[in-house]
């Protein structure tokens, strides 16, 4: 393997890993908060991508402006599952993991109705690539994905952690029976932590599905890589989303290289062996 | 007085004869319903849904034409959808479904070979007559005499494309990228033919296969096996039968900078594949079906004009250029050019109900099996293979329209008679 064909491999690794840790995060970020796994969270991805088909590609909005707005429309999504559907059932573990699948399988029919079966293409506003070196390139539309990625986990880490709101999100993580005992309102927070959590899966949408397309079926995809990333990295871990995003990345891409199509398994056989020796997954806390 | 009673017994006897003869129309045209299990969701939408609207098409020119008569009834089609996703178990749910729950007996489809192996059980068991294009020819393996397969090989098909591709392109390098399934594996060895061919006639050395690789697929992104695929440098990439993720494969070997051309016998809507790979990365792209806007001229030879006025009587004297101005009129759009290859499903059903003059499963076949020739929608077919082949000599063999696309735009580049056999 020439030193060229190595490089192009890790610039690969790198927007895989980007494009992991950010469908992940919102997912972890969500059960960090609520303790809730929200499966739904694949299919609020796919209809971020649908919103930014329609502003974009119909409508003509400016990207960037779309890109906001994805992320605020997905997350008002988030505020509505949670209020309506995730609150009621929250003391109940069996309810809460069947409503999660249930709206998995509606949201995922219901884009099928609206948007109908076939695939979309967003315009890429980042035309053309970048020459490393002669014989290595990475179009534009793919390092937006490392850069976004990187502008979001940045804003991410200062909202959790240098702002009351994140203050207070860490609180209710951490002892929400203290925190409301403080006066906290603990509903209010984390209804705030799936508007956050589903504006991520928004804005990655908005990043990442000009790259590829949109159909009402790319969410199971997303929510089955981003589960594996969240038990890599450790449950409920920002940190850890973005380390498990990078792990699988790399284990993907150098996979994918090496052994072909057998390494789409080589995430899970990893998840497994993982859990037998750490639980908590890379980053993440012991559990009890 | 005289001639205004003669006038009024003459309008009352008219009435009479219009409803009756109305009432009698009504009570012996029949419905038949024939199942269509076809992928109407995932990868495979992109060919199953305008495939089902082909079928409502010449259902509907069927109808105009009179209909098909069995038993001295008079019969029209009603068309059942169910959804085989393009798996084994989506295909063998979407059986259970027709058969059980709407009472089908007869298939149009499935296109995807592992639908039709997730429901060869239930066919064979139900005696479902199966008109189908999946190519594997696994399916005939348990001996299974009611299944149908009225397209040829797509890979046997692309076979003499990429022999001239090679010769024409000066390609020295071949690399392929099939599904790791086995319509996948299998188009891959047909297409090979092409490969053997020009090492017949020019030796080895002329060309050399570089690199095989198998994948999964519905992924979105394939860089890592392109990159691996593309470090040997072919001139002419063979993708076998990937569709709904062909236009990925070509945008994102184009921008890891290849610049050859593919194949691809199994192709998505030809706009499709402009809109998601983008239309300066179309060129040199190489598929089998119709041109539309250069539709061909269909000569049938005078020894087989008895048997080709039998799916004109039905279909209409040009049965493909109807077919066309009612799709476009209907639906306000081209038919994705792949879909001449499942044209010829529903009259040959048709037909042979008609002949056999029953619904018996097993007379159906016996009447199938009995025809020489018969007519296709670009000229007349055979029924091809025997036990050291297929196992079954129920594989369809007819001349296959070719096409290169740039861009958005589809060029004809001729019809090709595939080899009987690999």
């Amino acid at each position: 393997m020439g030193l060229d064909q190595v490089l192009q491999t890790i610039l690969f690794c790198l927007v895989l890993g980007s494009y992991y840790t950010l469908i992940a995060s919102g997912f972890t970020l969500v059960f960090g908060i609520s303790r809730i796994f929200n499966f739904a969270h694949g299919e609020l991805y796919m209809f971020g991508g649908f919103f930014l088909y329609y502003l974009i590609g119909m409508w003509s909005v400016n990207y960037f402006v779309a890109l906001i707005v994805c992320g605020l429309a997905v997350g008002v999504m988030g505020v509505v599952l949670e209020r309506l559907f995730y609150r009621p059932v929250r003391t109940h573990i069996n309810a809460t993991f069947m409503v999660a699948v249930g709206l998995l399988l509606i949201m995922s029919n219901l884009a099928l109705v609206l948007f109908g079966p076939l695939i979309k293409k967003v315009p890429s506003p980042f035309a053309g690539s970048i020459r490393v070196s002669p014989t290595v390139s990475l179009s534009w539309e793919r390092v937006a994905v490392i850069v976004g990625c990187a502008i979001v986990m940045s804003a991410l880490h200062l909202f959790i952690n240098h702002t009351r709101q994140g203050v207070a999100l860490r609180a209710v993580a951490q002892d929400p029976d203290t925190a409301a005992l403080m006066g906290m309102s603990v509903d209010r927070f984390r209804a705030l932590a799936f508007f956050a959590g589903s504006f991520l899966a928004g804005v990655a949408a908005a990043i990442v599905i000009p790259v590829f397309y949109v159909d009402p079926f790319v969410g199971g995809n997303v929510m089955l890589r981003a589960m594996v990333v969240v038990i890599l990295g450790g449950l409920g871990s920002i940190p850890g989303a973005v380390a498990g995003g990078f792990a699988l990345g790399f284990i993907d891409g150098l996979g994918l290289t090496f052994f072909g199509y057998p390494a789409y398994t080589l995430g899970w056989v990893i998840v497994i062996v993982l859990m037998l020796i750490r639980p908590m997954g890379l980053m993440g806390k012991e559990l009890g | 007085m005289k001639g205004k009673r003669w006038t009024l017994s003459l309008v009352a006897l008219l009435t009479l004869f219009l409803v009756v003869t109305s009432v009698a129309y009504a009570q012996t045209t029949e419905v038949l319903k024939v199942g269509v299990p076809n992928g109407y969701t995932g990868s495979g939408a992109s060919s199953g849904l305008p495939t089902l609207k082909a079928y409502k098409i010449q259902a509907d020119i069927l109808k105009q034409h009179g209909g098909f008569t069995v038993g001295g009834k008079k019969y029209t089609l009603d068309l059942i959808q169910a959804d085989d996703g393009y798996t084994a178990a989506g295909g063998r749910a979407a059986a259970e479904k027709l058969i059980f729950a709407d009472k089908v007996r007869f298939f149009l489809g499935p296109l995807s070979s592992a639908a039709m192996m997730g429901m060869l059980p239930l066919v064979e068991e139900n005696k479902i007559i199966t008109m189908t294009n999946s190519i594997t020819t696994e399916k005939f393996k348990t001996g299974c005499r009611y299944i149908f397969q009225v397209n040829p090989q797509g890979g046997l098909v692309l076979a003499s494309q990429v022999m001239r591709i090679i010769q024409t392109n000066n390609v020295r390098k071949v690399a392929a990228f099939s599904p790791k399934d086995e319509t996948g594996r299998q188009n891959w060895e047909q297409m090979k033919t092409g490969i053997k061919q020009v090492w017949e006639k020019e030796g080895a050395d002329r060309v050399k296969i570089v690199h095989e690789e198998f994948g999964e697929r519905g992924q979105s992104d394939y860089t890592p096996i392109l990159a691996k695929l593309l470090a040997t440098k072919p001139d002419f990439i063979i993708l076998g039968a990937f569709a709904g993720e062909a236009p990925l494969i070509v945008k994102q070997s184009r921008e890891l900078g290849y610049k050859g051309a593919f194949a691809n016998p199994m192709s998505p809507d030809p706009k499709e594949l402009a809109q998601v790979a983008g239309a300066q990365n179309v060129y040199e792209y190489y598929s089998w079906g119709i041109v539309w806007n250069d539709l061909p001229k269909i000569d049938i030879p005078a020894k087989h004009a008895g048997i080709y006025r039998k799916l004109t009587d039905k279909f209409g004297k040009e049965p493909l250029v109807e077919f066309y101005q009612r799709y476009k009129a209907a639906y306000n759009e081209d038919p994705p050019g792949a879909i001449v290859y499942m044209l010829d499903n529903l009259p040959l059903l048709v037909l042979a109900l008609e002949q056999a003059n029953s619904f018996d499963a097993d007379k159906v076949v016996k009447t199938m099996e009995s025809w020489d020739v018969w007519p296709s929608y670009y000229g007349t077919g055979v029924w091809s293979g025997d036990k050291t082949t297929y196992g079954i000599k129920h594989v369809a063999t007819k001349s296959s329209p070719t096409f290169k696309q740039q861009g958005t735009k589809l060029i004809s580049t001729g019809f090709v008679m595939p080899e009987l056999v690999p």
